[in-house]
Parts: C-alpha cells; structure tokens; sequence
C-alpha cells in the first residue's frame, strides 16, 4: 500500500511540475505564435492579390455560414477576391490562400501551412533552385530572384469553373512547354512524384470550395 | 569510463544509428534532405541532452517500477517545448520537419539512453553522453541525407549538384532507399571495424 502511494506521488510531482513548465512556455509563445499566423495569412493575402488593395470582409452563403474573405481593389474597383481553401491531405490539413478574378479566373495561389512528409508532400512549396552548389561561392550576393514553389505556379491561370484534375506522370518543373499548354487548357496540374495524396487533397481544397467560392464572387458583384 | 571517453562514444564507436541500431524511423524518414536531417539532428540533440540531465537528476527519487511513465513525461514535455519554440521562431523548420517533431518523444534513443545510462550516472556524465548521442545521431543522419539528397533529388542543401539531365532516382527519397542506403553504410561500418581488428590481431601475432 505505502508503494502504490509512493508511486501517486512521484508521478503526481512530476506530471504537475512538468504540466506548470509547459503552461509558461506556452502562454510565453501564444501571442507570438497567434500574430505571425495573421501575418502569414495577410502576406499570402497580399501575395495573390498582387497589386491590389486589400480589404477584409465577410459574408453569408446559401447556409447561413459565415465566409471570411478579402476583396482586392484597384483604384477603388473591386478587382479579386481571396478566400481561405483547406483540406486534410497525407498528414496534416493544408491550409492555402486562393485569388480569384470576377470571372472565376485564378490568379494567385499561396499554401500558408501544411506538416506532410518531408522531401514529399513538402516539395509543394519546394521553390525550385537554378543555382548550382558551386556557384554560391561565385555568385555575388544580393542576387536574389523571387521564384514561386513551381507545384502552386501551377494552379495560377487555371479557372473554377471548372474542376482541377491532377495527373500522374511528369511533374510540371520538368514539362516542356507544349506539355504544360496541354495541362492548362484541360484546366488541370500535374502531382509530386511520390505525393499523389498531398497533391490531390490541395486540388480539392480548391474543386471543394468552389461552388461558395462562385457564390459569393456572383453576391458582390 | 573517463568524461572523454563518454563523449566521443557517441560519436562513432557506439553511433545509435550504425552500432545500437536505434531511432530508425525518424532516420529514415528525415534524412532525405541535408536541412531536414540537421535540424531533425538539433531538435532531437537538445530533447535528449535536456532530458539525460533532468533524469540523471531525478534518479534518486524515482521508484524504480513507475521509471518509464516518469522518464516518458520528461521526454515528453522537452518535445513540447521544442515544438512551440519552433512555431513561435522557426516556422519553415517546423514545416519541413512536420510530423517528425512530435515523433521525437517515441525515438528510441532518447527513451534508450534515459534507461541504459542517465538512470545510473551523474549529471556531468548524462550530460556528455546526450551531447556524443545527438552528435553521433545527427552526423549519421547528415552522411545519409547527403546521398540520398544528391541521387535523389540532384540537390545538397537545395542546392543543384550535377546537371539538371542527371537522372535522379525518386526510389532514394522513399523508404525502400532509405533501406539500401543504411543497409549500405551499416555494412561498410562493420566490414571497417573488422578490417582494423584484423589488423590489430596480426599486428601482435608479430610480436609473438
């Protein structure tokens, strides 16, 4: 008996002790945590709606659901609008921003999260490198060109007006340019080798939302 | 063993990926990509010399038959830390190492090392044995991750190596490679062990 109170206790010290550190570590990285998942969501915001002025808004669909989105202005005429698609893909729930023109056009796309395995799922925000591992040391620095991760370049110039279709096979980084007019018309992308999961679960946080999407771009206009 | 002696350990002699043979799957898993694998190696470094200390401290007072569940919260709440440390300041690093982090509680050489050395050792000597651990553990993911990274992906660091025409083999980057590849570099570690010992033995044979 006096073991198994023995045992109670030490456990209990434990657990309490390290429950107490970890609430401290947490509320000691929460606002930092919470502020820069704001900015990442406003930068991609940014990011799609190039060029435009971006204004938060919120509306009600069909359902009564509330739906957050943004509107991008130019010169005070309502341009774009960017929504928030995710779904749940290989391991994690990818969460990406979207931009999309009065017509249903896609003109940006950003994933702002996602956790699947790494060198796989991750290659979706993988930006590819022209630069060879000799030329760091030669190349001057401040050389810096501003390449998109190639899997969500992709999705820009595509359209919901239709469902995006993704394809096995070749990747878009190696297609030569008559392939990837080929990819475009069909309105579909092609899928990391090896993450055919993560792939089609970022085309389907797009094909799911869409018909809201649609909604709403046909409400305020 | 002297404090040296403990360190250097680690490194090579007793590597936890080449010799104790633990940790293999975040081994496989991460050593896909150089960056992946030294920050995996950091991360799990710094989870199991924090936890090698606590628990070569508490080892006076934990009773023996609850050792484990105790052992396990300590781990535990390390990984935490590093997890929220991670999202708070190193974003992309939590993403490329994704799932991985929390695995960390359950890599076998953190939970291997707490029961086989920081149970029944001084702090001192827990603390140099986390340190020869990581770096041993690290530096097998690094060799690992270099290879499968370039044949592969024709890339180190992100970085292209060979001519974009090169062939790179995807197989390396899924786990059957990640098989090969420290099948592979096991072999050579114990064929070159067994080549010095030879050597060793001859050695004094001669001297008879």
């Amino acid at each position: 008996m006096k073991d198994i109170i023995r045992f109670f206790l030490v456990l209990g010290i434990i657990t309490t002790l390290a429950g107490f550190f970890l609430g401290l570590v947490y509320s000691y990285t929460k606002d930092r945590i919470e502020s820069q998942e704001k900015e990442r969501t406003l930068g991609a915001v940014k990011m799609v709606l190039e060029g435009m002025d971006v204004e938060e808004a919120t509306t009600k669909d069909k359902s009564g659901q509330e739906i957050q989105y943004w509107k991008g202005k130019v010169n005070g005429e309502l341009k774009g609008f960017a929504f928030i698609v995710h779904k749940f893909g290989y391991s994690s729930d990818i969460k990406s921003i979207i931009g999309i023109n009065k017509d249903g056009g896609i003109v940006g796309f950003e994933i702002i999260f996602q956790l699947e395995t790494p060198a796989l799922g991750t290659r979706s925000v993988e930006v590819p490198s022209n630069d060879y591992i000799w030329e760091v040391f030669s190349k001057k620095k401040g050389e810096k060109h501003i390449i998109k991760p190639w899997f969500q370049e992709q999705v820009v110039g595509l359209t919901i007006s239709k469902l995006i279709v993704v394809q096995k096979g070749s990747e878009w980084l190696i297609m030569g340019p008559q392939e990837k007019e080929v990819l475009k018309k069909l309105n579909d992308i092609s899928a990391i080798s090896g993450a055919t999961i993560t792939s089609k679960a970022i085309a389907d946080s797009i094909n799911d939302t869409r018909d809201q999407m649609l909604e709403v771009i046909k409400q305020v206009n | 063993m002297n404090q040296f002696k403990v360190l250097t350990n680690g490194i090579w002699k007793e590597n936890p990926i080449f010799v104790i043979v633990l940790g293999m799957c975040p081994t496989l898993a991460v050593s896909t990509a150089v960056e992946n694998a030294i920050g995996m190696g950091i991360a799990a470094s710094f989870v199991l010399i924090m936890s090698n200390i606590i628990i070569s401290m508490i080892r006076g007072f934990v009773p023996n038959k609850i050792r484990i569940p105790c052992f396990i919260v300590v781990i535990a709440s390390f990984v935490v830390l590093v997890e929220l440390v991670l999202k708070a300041y190193f974003m992309p690093l939590y993403q490329a190492l994704g799932i991985f982090i929390p695995l960390i509680v359950v890599n076998c050489i953190i939970l291997g090392r707490a029961e086989a050395f920081a149970s029944k050792n001084g702090v001192m000597a827990s603390f140099l044995d986390g340190v020869g651990m990581g770096l041993g553990f690290t530096l097998a993911l690094v060799i690992m991750a270099t290879i499968r990274e370039i044949l592969g992906l024709n890339k180190f660091f992100g970085l292209l190596v060979f001519p974009k025409e090169f062939p790179a083999a995807a197989i390396m980057i899924l786990p059957p490679g990640g098989f090969l590849v420290v099948g592979i570099l096991m072999g050579l570690y114990v064929w070159n062990k067994n080549r010095l010992r030879l050597k060793q033995l001859n050695a004094e044979k001669m001297k008879c």
